[in-house]
């Protein structure tokens, strides 16, 4: 397939949190504002005045003095967010709306709240005299008591600090023009994802992967232009004759934002046709519905907690939906396995992860291939034997279907 | 220089050993077989304490565990689940062994206040463990008899006090206290058959031990079948979260989740959780076909606000005098048991230590607040005076007893702030956090934070 336009540009912005047009904004008077988990609704940081990003430590393969200070049990995503925080990638941020939805990010987190580090006191891990950092409490329940919670909790802790720190407009008009933004970068991504259901996909999971995470990380009005050019030349670009991969597989499981953990797979001979992962699309560029007469926050909060499909909701519906869901979604996308990837200590997919791989297989007949990762891949050798080994068994699978 | 010494050996003889470095120690390691855990022999702790060590704690509760299991639904119910639950066989017996851990070192009221604590966690272990018997399908062919229609099972993190409107009706028993958490206290080689189970299947080796023994005892389908409903929390951790995923994998009953907030200090988060509770009220409602009762639920409050008086009155003696009043151990699993089961009459006769009718003549043991008044006037009857004054803070791990142990063996016994403590069992803002243990350890307990 031909190259595509931005692609390059869309690999370099991914290099560094402060990336090229996070810079842009800065310069233009916007606040930056930082978050880890989608339980933090991007679209209410993304109001005018402010900007979004989620942060992410690129590169980053050696988080010695986080370590020091989170513990070498902590998962390898949080210390590396921490790490590139003490070597000064996130002093551009001018708030972090933090959520204690896992424990290592909200330790994370918890560094950036104090300012300093326990045993230096004088050490701002932030440097931004304007910083500060909010938690917000994120129910664990997707029903009408937890929305409502859920809404409170969004205006005490995000909305009204946003007001007083910077003077954000946080009326519904300015709401429901952030969710304009957002769902118009929704429906780009989407339109973009959807040509991954075709029979010959004319976009690689490793170019969606990188589309993907540099809408979650420059800001929506800078970064719109970019989609909507790429989605126009998406609508023009052919497939290769022949195809380069030999059998399409569902990415599903914890924290991904490395687009060299995806490469590799498709390295391995599949081809990523769905994102079901934190970071991923499935959930985040879902569009926000407003219907007229309805409270903005309230509706935002029930978007959220309706469209998670976290391994943190605890109810037993939900518990078993999640499964479903992987296999619909495995069904939409014409997958022929899933991979389910959980980084190193990550508690919940730990055992979401050993679940979903029994449970996918023996009651959605879905082959499953299961991994624990580390947050950048530096054991690539080992996972490629897995991912070859993996896309051998589902090509003999075809086989012997007579597909 | 001869006198002296045959002084000293006297003195040790009938009092025990002093505990100073100063004087000689006691050396409590010399206990045990090197590079081993097993005892040479047992402890010596002078004339006095040894036989009342022998016959009103070890003899005494040898007696009431088997008293009680005939009293609690029978010898023939505890066969039945000695023979079908692992659990059972590998930590029944050695419970005086963990008495002997336990108690290591410790002398006078201390010792005897402690080893009460000891017996009533013994008699509400025996009593869950009975229920769960009686009531379990897998002993009775399957059949839910009227016990497995009137009990329901919880996480052990869900306090045992939102079944209050149900008391007399309804019996709650947590599902992982006896088959996994007391059982690695007891004998902590009893949980890595249940890791390795878990493990098969899957699981990495990285997830907190605890929730992993608690995930395999479910893997290995040895956990009684005894309640037609569970209901689940999210405390304490998230490893705690996710079996609860593995348990209605295993369970497939109904099930009700009880999501406490994370920002427990906001008062944002309080109609949530009350209406919350109002849910699980309303779940168990229709599970049981029960009606709530406020008399029952106001009526248990009240005993409940009792023990936690005690339970201060404890923490007082911690923090205003140089003694404790009974060690970390007994602290610390006394409390967890108290917040995972609920009220039981077991818990005043032993905080109250009112003597029952008729009075036992063991019951020397005095209540904490008449401790504290006589320490003001001088008296020390509390046992050995504290080396150091420790808090420790610290999150749910294997073998606490064998941990808090050998902390204190280096440091005198410890305030316990584990996730069990009053103001624990959540995870923390770090404000809270800071705040919260700072209170704990320095204004309560007279701590250096």
């Amino acid at each position: 397939m031909k190259d595509l336009k931005h692609l390059i540009y869309f690999e370099n912005l991914l290099q560094e949190a402060n990336n090229e047009l996070v810079q842009k904004a800065k310069k233009d008077g916007l606040r930056a504002i930082g978050y880890t988990c989608y339980f933090m609704p991007e679209v209410l940081l993304d109001l005018p005045g402010c900007f979004s990003v989620r942060l992410r430590a690129p590169r980053c393969t050696s988080p010695d003095i986080a370590t020091y200070y989170m513990s070498a049990r902590v998962c390898h995503y949080a210390r590396s967010l921490m790490e590139r925080a003490l070597e000064g990638g996130f002093n551009f941020l001018d708030a972090q709306m933090a959520t204690e939805t896992c424990t290592a990010t909200c330790r994370f987190q918890e560094h950036l709240q104090q300012k300093h580090l326990d045993s230096v006191d004088d050490m701002r891990i932030i440097d931004n005299d304007d910083f500060f950092c909010e938690f917000t409490d994120v129910p664990f329940k997707n029903n009408e008591i937890a929305y409502e919670h859920y809404a409170t909790q969004l205006r005490a802790h995000v909305l009204k600090p946003l007001q007083e720190h910077f003077g954000i407009d946080i009326s519904d008009e300015a709401i429901r023009k952030a969710v304009e933004q957002h769902n118009e970068v929704s429906r780009l991504i989407n339109e973009i994802g959807d040509y991954r259901k075709l029979e010959n996909p004319t976009i690689t999971g490793y170019e969606f992967h990188v589309i993907q995470l540099c809408s979650l990380v420059c800001p929506k009005h800078l970064i719109l232009p970019y989609l909507r050019e790429t989605a126009e030349e998406m609508k023009k670009r052919e497939p290769d004759m022949k195809k380069e991969f030999r059998c399409k597989v569902l990415l599903a499981g914890s924290e991904n934002d490395d687009p060299g953990f995806t490469k590799l797979i498709e390295s391995c001979g599949a081809r990523v046709v769905c994102d079901r992962y934190c970071y991923g699309a499935v959930e985040s560029r879902q569009i926000i519905e407003l219907p007229d007469g309805v409270d903005p926050v309230y509706a935002i909060a029930k978007h959220y907690l309706h469209s998670s499909n976290c391994p943190r909701f605890m109810p037993q519906d939900e518990m078993r939906a999640r499964k479903k869901r992987i296999a619909e979604l495995a069904g939409e996308y014409h997958a022929d396995g899933v991979i389910i990837a959980s980084n190193k200590f990550c508690e919940y997919w730990s055992y979401e992860r050993v679940i979903d791989t029994v449970i996918l297989k023996r009651d959605f007949g879905l082959p499953v291939c299961s991994i624990e990762k580390e947050y950048i891949n530096t054991a690539s050798g080992q996972l490629r034997t897995r991912f070859q080994a993996f896309v051998e068994s589902v090509e003999i699978k075809k086989i012997q279907e007579g597909k | 220089m001869a006198k002296k010494t045959f002084s000293k050996i006297l003195k040790d003889f009938w009092y025990g050993k002093p505990h100073t470095a100063e004087e000689g120690g006691r050396r409590l390691g010399e206990l045990h077989e090197d590079k081993t855990h097993l005892y040479k022999h047992r402890e010596w702790r002078g004339v006095p304490d040894t036989m009342y060590y022998f016959y009103n704690i070890w003899l005494y509760n040898y007696i009431f565990m088997v008293k009680d299991i005939m009293v609690m639904y029978g010898p023939i119910t505890f066969a039945k689940g000695l023979w079908r639950y692992r659990w059972v066989g590998q930590t029944y017996l050695p419970v005086l062994h963990w008495f002997d851990r336990g108690l290591e070192g410790m002398r006078g009221e201390a010792m005897k206040a402690s080893a009460w604590h000891y017996r009533a966690m013994v008699a509400t272990t025996i009593r869950q463990f009975q229920r769960m018997f009686a009531a379990d399908t897998r002993l009775h062919g399957g059949r839910q008899n009227d016990l497995y229609r009137h009990t329901i099972a919880h996480n052990e993190t869900v306090w045992g006090g939102v079944f209050y409107p149900w008391d007399g009706e309804i019996t709650n028993v947590p599902l992982e206290m006896i088959p996994y958490f007391v059982t690695c206290h007891v004998n902590s080689h009893t949980v890595l058959n249940y890791i390795d189970a878990v493990q098969s299947i899957g699981l990495p080796g990285d997830p907190c031990p605890m929730c992993q023994a608690e995930a395999g005892i479910f893997v290995l389908d040895d956990v009684p079948d005894y309640a037609p409903a569970v209901i689940t929390c999210n405390e304490a951790c998230d490893a705690s979260v996710s079996t609860s995923t593995l348990q209605d994998w295993f369970f497939d009953k109904p099930l009700f989740s009880l999501p406490m907030p994370m920002l427990f200090d906001d008062p944002l988060v309080r109609k949530y959780v009350m209406r919350e509770i109002e849910e699980l009220w309303k779940f168990v409602e229709q599970q049981y076909g029960i009606p709530f009762s406020w008399e029952k639920l106001t009526k248990k409050l009240e005993l409940q606000n009792e023990l936690q008086r005690f339970e201060w009155e404890k923490w007082e003696v911690d923090a205003k005098t140089p003694y404790y009043p009974i060690n970390g151990v007994a602290q610390a699993l006394y409390r967890i048991y108290q917040s995972q089961y609920g009220d039981w009459e077991m818990w005043h006769v032993t905080d109250r230590k009112v003597p029952p009718d008729p009075p036992p003549r063991d019951r020397l043991v005095l209540r904490p607040a008449v401790l504290l008044q006589l320490v003001h006037l001088g008296l020390q009857l509390l046992g050995p005076e504290r080396r150091h004054q420790h808090g420790l803070a610290h999150v749910r791990h294997g073998d606490p007893h064998g941990f808090l142990r050998a902390y204190a063996r280096g440091h005198g016994p410890v305030p316990h702030v584990g996730p069990d403590a009053p103001h624990g069992r959540r995870r923390h803002a770090p404000h809270v956090r800071a705040l919260g243990l700072h209170e704990a350890l320095q204004l309560r307990h007279g701590c250096h934070v």
